[in-house]
């Protein structure tokens, strides 16, 4: 079983409903990234010289490339476009998380008893281990929400989890796109995070608790 | 987890309170609760599944231009966008004076075509997903188990092509919306976009996504898996739940399947024509309204019947009742073997189980017979006539008939918008499914009322497949709630934490 196909790119996969306050914060992060990433400067560079002779060094991964998309919820049909990259983030909103961002890798488990037609994204992880016998390797990304009404804007404290996470997706690329990386590295990690903490390049919250 | 969870729910009502609350209901589309009010016998005296949120979707969208209903409705559900869509837009065609005979050809069929996608991916969601797993893996089975993921574990093959037609079905709707969800295609007048070449090759040629005729063999499986399957189990399957009722749908003009456009059909339970074959434009006729104190979902009936008598099915097994054939060849065929198990008007809840994998081939012929039609290619797509003010569509969704009804006043406003969803029209036939079920089970000895028995409450639910159309989902959001009452009055209240855990209780 592979951990995860031979190609650099990363999925981006916001969930959420615009029309419902913080839930929209998914949906909002994609649209501001797929902006941002048309603007970018940072042309990812190749680390391989298709005309040199040397061989391609094995130390170093490729530049990642990027997809972005927003979806309601997770559906089995996940597990199987999943499959086609090599890292995926989730961005969702949570309710009950104090940080406005938070960062953990997820495991493929077997589903809790509850479910409705959206599926949790340890099971779609389930799904592409047992039916397509890969196991991507998934982040999901939380943003703190706290007003979930029909027809409301993004809170103040959403507004805020949506900069932090801006924030931190600008300082991933910066790193990922102008200098060389490690073999195994990824763009998503909870060290990157927690470093971004440290470093308190989140001015857009003035601090994380 | 659910079976402690629900294990402790029962054994605590029951000896607590005279009120039983199941909240939610798994695997329906949003969160449903059910309450239960249990007589001095412990017999179910009413069955309320309630819908915990209100929508207001029909205030929404008034003050808005009726041009922007196509786009907006989606927003209802995070699952049947397209039938919102495509209702809306069926509606606002006649807002600017056309109607379905008379936009241009293209967008007609492109419409269709894009619809007969949407059906295939929500019935292949619905089976593989929902359904599946109690009917394969048992609803006796262990809980941890009784789910997609499981079902996977069991047939993995079974689960791949259920993954892969959900695809094709949404690749079919990213083609002709212009986007997977939420697609700004059909306009009033007509359709956005045609189907190009290479679009058609995607989905003939089998070089990215399966292709059509791959699709229409694994339907074919699919079907014959159940059937073989349902036969297996037919006692259990029959005698799980029987409720005659009249069945609603649209209909061809010459009485054949329709999931699109046509006149409306109301069956009774013995094949007596209710309605025939009338113009669904002269629905306020012949609809009826009841409303319920605890429910924001209202209860539409047929009028010349009454409430409750009047109360409709809508949906797969109320179509295949209806109709007379089906003009697809395979899905005749598999609708003769239907009616040759089950009889012309079979009123078996669970047969909306057999009766939508054949509905799901039907769509996959029909598929494949618009690829072939080089008007996909046509280059006149909208056309407007004089502004009319009104318009109302009538759609078969994938649960059953959609209804979209607007006003507008010529600078574009919308002052007037009424929607009755498939769900709405299922609501009596719902809580009387979960009525009868219960008061069968809680007839049982207390030693057998576990989780697999307050299971089949929900297997009866989930063969309507309700849209309770709750497309929050934010971690943490705990939809999960469960309240224990005395004479009214909340005595216990239970949480679901992140993750499915069940927390511990807050009061």
């Amino acid at each position: 079983m592979s951990s995860h196909p031979s190609c650099a790119s990363v999925l981006v996969q916001g969930i959420g409903n615009p029309l419902r306050g913080d839930d929209g914060l998914g949906p909002a992060l994609i649209e501001r990234l797929q902006n941002l990433w048309q603007e970018t400067t940072l042309e990812p560079t190749s680390t391989v010289d298709p005309d040199s002779a040397v061989e391609p060094d094995s130390t170093v991964e490729p530049k990642p490339t990027f997809e972005f998309e927003w979806v309601y919820q997770l559906q089995v049909e996940d597990a199987e476009r999943w499959i086609h990259f090599r890292e995926v983030v989730l961005v969702d909103a949570h309710l009950r998380q104090t940080r406005p961002i938070e960062l953990r890798e997820l495991q493929a488990r077997p589903l809790s008893g509850f479910s409705t037609h959206g599926l949790e994204p340890a099971g779609v992880l389930a799904l592409a281990k047992t039916c397509f016998k890969v196991v991507p390797r998934v982040h999901l990304l939380s943003l703190r929400g706290v007003d979930f009404t029909m027809g409301a804007p993004l809170s103040g404290a959403g507004e805020a989890s949506l900069g932090a996470a801006l924030e931190w997706f600008k300082a991933r690329w910066e790193q990922s796109l102008t200098g060389p990386i490690a073999r195994g590295w990824n763009f998503a990690s909870a060290a990157s995070v927690h470093d971004h903490i440290q470093d308190g390049r989140n001015g857009a919250v003035g601090g994380f608790e | 987890m659910q079976s402690p969870f629900l294990v402790r729910v029962c054994h605590t009502l029951l000896t607590m309170s005279r009120e039983i609350i199941i909240d939610p209901v798994t695997r329906v589309e949003g969160h449903g609760r059910v309450t239960l009010l249990l007589d001095e016998k412990n017999h179910i005296q009413e069955a309320r599944l309630h819908i915990v949120e209100f929508r207001g979707f029909e205030r929404f969208v008034q003050g808005r231009p009726y041009w922007e209903a196509p786009v907006l409705v989606q927003r209802l559900c995070g699952i049947c966008p397209v039938s919102h869509h495509l209702c809306a837009a069926k509606a606002v065609d006649e807002i600017v004076g056309m109607r379905d005979e008379t936009i241009p050809q293209t967008a007609r069929l492109m419409r269709r075509l894009m619809h007969y996608g949407q059906v295939l991916q929500s019935h292949a969601l619905h089976f593989f997903y929902l359904a599946a797993p109690d009917l394969l893996l048992g609803i006796d089975s262990e809980v941890e188990l009784r789910n997609v993921v499981g079902l996977a574990q069991a047939h993995p093959e079974l689960a791949k092509k259920g993954i892969l037609l959900r695809k094709f079905g949404q690749e079919i709707i990213r083609a002709t919306a212009g986007k997977r969800i939420h697609g700004i295609s059909a306009v009033p007048g007509g359709i956005h976009k045609n189907l190009t070449p290479e679009e058609r090759d995607y989905f003939q040629d089998g070089k990215e996504v399966p292709s059509i005729n791959e699709v229409i063999a694994w339907c074919e499986e699919t079907l014959a898996f159940y059937v073989d399957y349902h036969l297996r189990h037919r006692s259990w399957v029959d005698e799980f739940l029987v409720q005659p009722m009249p069945s609603l749908s649209l209909v061809g003009r010459d009485g054949e399947l329709e999931l699109y456009h046509g006149p409306l059909r109301c069956t009774s339970a013995v094949g007596y024509r209710i309605l025939d074959d009338v113009d669904y434009h002269d629905y306020l006729e012949f609809y009826g309204e009841e409303v319920k104190p605890w429910t924001y979902l209202k209860f539409p009936f047929i009028r010349s019947l009454g409430f409750p008598e009047g109360s409709v099915r809508v949906g797969p097994l109320a179509r295949l009742n209806t109709c007379d054939f089906i003009a697809t060849p395979r899905a005749q065929r598999a609708l003769e073997d239907f009616r040759s198990v089950n009889g012309r008007f079979p009123q078996q809840t669970l047969n909306a189980h057999w009766a939508r994998l054949i509905e799901m081939l039907h769509c996959a012929e029909k598929i494949q017979q618009l690829l072939a039609d080089p008007q996909l290619q046509g280059a006149e797509l909208k056309k407007t006539g004089e502004f009319a003010g009104e318009g109302i569509g009538f759609l078969e969704a994938p649960r059953g008939t959609l209804v979209h009804h607007y006003q507008a006043v010529p600078s574009g406003e919308i002052t007037r918008c009424n929607l009755i969803v498939s769900t709405t029209h299922n609501n009596l036939a719902m809580n009387e499914a979960v009525r009868r079920v219960s008061d069968r089970i809680f007839s049982y000895p207390r030693s057998k009322q576990g989780d697999p028995l307050l299971n089949a409450i929900e297997v009866a639910i989930r063969a309507y497949d309700p849209c309770l159309s709750c497309a929050t989902h934010a971690l943490g959001k705990m939809p999960l709630a469960v309240q224990v009452m005395r004479e009214g009055e909340l005595v216990a209240e239970y949480r679901r934490g992140e993750g499915g855990d069940l927390g511990d209780p807050v009061s």
